[in-house]
């Protein structure tokens, strides 16, 4: 059974987590640009946002004979 | 952004100025007053004005009977609508935050959208449901979202975006005319906009598109918040020798695609622009159309869409920003349009 002092430690370590927090809000460094594409999705062996470079695809030039016709 | 968006809204005479949410407030208003089967219902909607004040004072003008607070359920808000709109009333029910439409979305996509088709034509919902959305507030994932592709893909529903304070009115009372239930998508940023609009507010015409600019070099097509910044992009542009034709869509569902397709023929190239992901987004269904059409044989460079990353909002402001397009984005995406084909 928690008695009044374990409380007072559970709340008091949950005060401090949040003034942490708080303080890292207001006072941390800016987090870089690259860090928006952190944690979007878990870690796995296929990438949900580029399983096969699509990305590279539309920008490397592949595909640029078919884009000539509409030239 | 500055504080008034002039020469945004081309049906502004000029003759007053408001901000967006006193226009949307306004227009619910002479709604109400018009037709007593109108009333508000939605979170917070009544005695404390709306989340973002929108209501204000309406509980005091229309009484409780009329501008009605509920309880925390969306499910309940649009189910409710969908009852009282079958049975002869015209609600305006009220989604805090668009990301809200998530816990509503059975009512809205299984009921409000499909009860004409599936009575055979026997019963209408003469529905309107008002969401903001969009990013920028600091508000972070779950309040932040834009949210109208998942609107668009449901048949039986309208989908109306406005991005000046005369178009959140008008497209309103429009909604409020129309025997369909009609989603409004309005934005949170645009809420405190101050804009030039005519003395008074009348019915708009729902799939009708607007042309806000003119331009021959390019054609960019934008959606909410996307269009002011389209519209500063363009102007930026211009300075640079760079015509950009601005056009907003205003009603996403039905779509005014003649008026794209005209301006693209002309210009030959096209910028998409929306806040949401690029990825199942709305700007891809204009995309593909534009494909299908004779306007697809007189572009000079492939279609071009600029959207939000396929990202959750981040909650710190410089993220956020980057999450989504910014005037700078548009101005050298339209510019590598022109300049690289």
């Amino acid at each position: 059974m928690l008695d009044q002092a374990g409380l007072d430690a559970v709340q008091a370590e949950a005060r401090d987590a949040i003034r942490q927090a708080v303080v890292f809000g207001t006072q941390g460094e800016e987090p870089d640009p690259g860090a928006l594409l952190d944690a979007v999705y878990a870690p796995s062996a296929v990438d949900a946002t580029d399983p096969r470079g699509a990305e590279e695809a539309l920008t490397s030039g592949a595909g640029l004979e078919h884009a000539e016709v509409a030239r | 952004m500055s504080t008034t968006q002039h020469n945004h809204d081309q049906q502004s005479t000029g003759a007053r100025e408001m901000t967006y949410s006193e226009a949307i407030r306004e227009a619910m208003a002479q709604a109400m007053t018009a037709d007593e089967r109108v009333f508000l219902m939605g979170e917070d909607v009544g005695l404390y004005g709306g989340a973002f004040g929108v209501e204000n004072d309406l509980i005091d003008r229309f009484g409780e009977h009329r501008v009605r607070d509920t309880t925390i359920s969306e499910l309940g808000i649009v189910g409710m609508g969908v009852g009282a709109a079958i049975t002869g009333l015209r609600p305006i029910v009220e989604i805090q935050f668009s990301d809200f439409t998530a816990q509503a979305m059975d009512q809205i996509a299984n009921q409000a959208a499909k009860l004409h088709f599936m009575v055979g034509g026997q019963a209408s919902v003469p529905l309107v449901i008002r969401a903001p959305g969009g990013s920028g507030t600091g508000a972070a994932a779950q309040h932040s979202q834009s949210l109208e592709a998942w609107f668009t893909a449901i048949p039986g529903l309208k989908v109306v975006m406005p991005s000046t304070a005369t178009d959140a009115a008008e497209l309103l009372l429009a909604a409020l005319e129309d025997p369909n239930p009609v989603i409004v998508l309005e934005n949170k940023l645009l809420y405190k906009q101050s804009f030039e609009v005519p003395e008074s507010f009348t019915a708009g015409r729902l799939g009708e598109g607007r042309i806000l600019r003119e331009g021959n070099d390019l054609t960019i097509v934008a959606t909410g918040i996307e269009v002011p910044r389209s519209l500063e992009a363009a102007a930026e542009l211009a300075e640079a020798g760079i015509e950009a034709e601005v056009i907003d869509p205003r009603t996403l569902k039905p779509l005014d695609l003649p008026l794209i397709l005209d301006s693209v023929t002309r210009t030959g190239r096209v910028l998409l622009v929306q806040e949401s992901v690029t990825f199942g987004g709305y700007m891809g269904e204009i995309a593909a159309s534009i494909a299908e059409s004779r306007a697809f044989g007189h572009l000079q460079a492939p279609v071009r869409r600029l959207c939000g990353m396929d990202i959750p909002i981040p909650y710190n402001p410089q993220l956020e920003k980057a999450a989504v397009p910014q005037v700078a984005d548009i101005v050298r995406e339209a510019t590598a349009l022109v300049k690289e084909w």
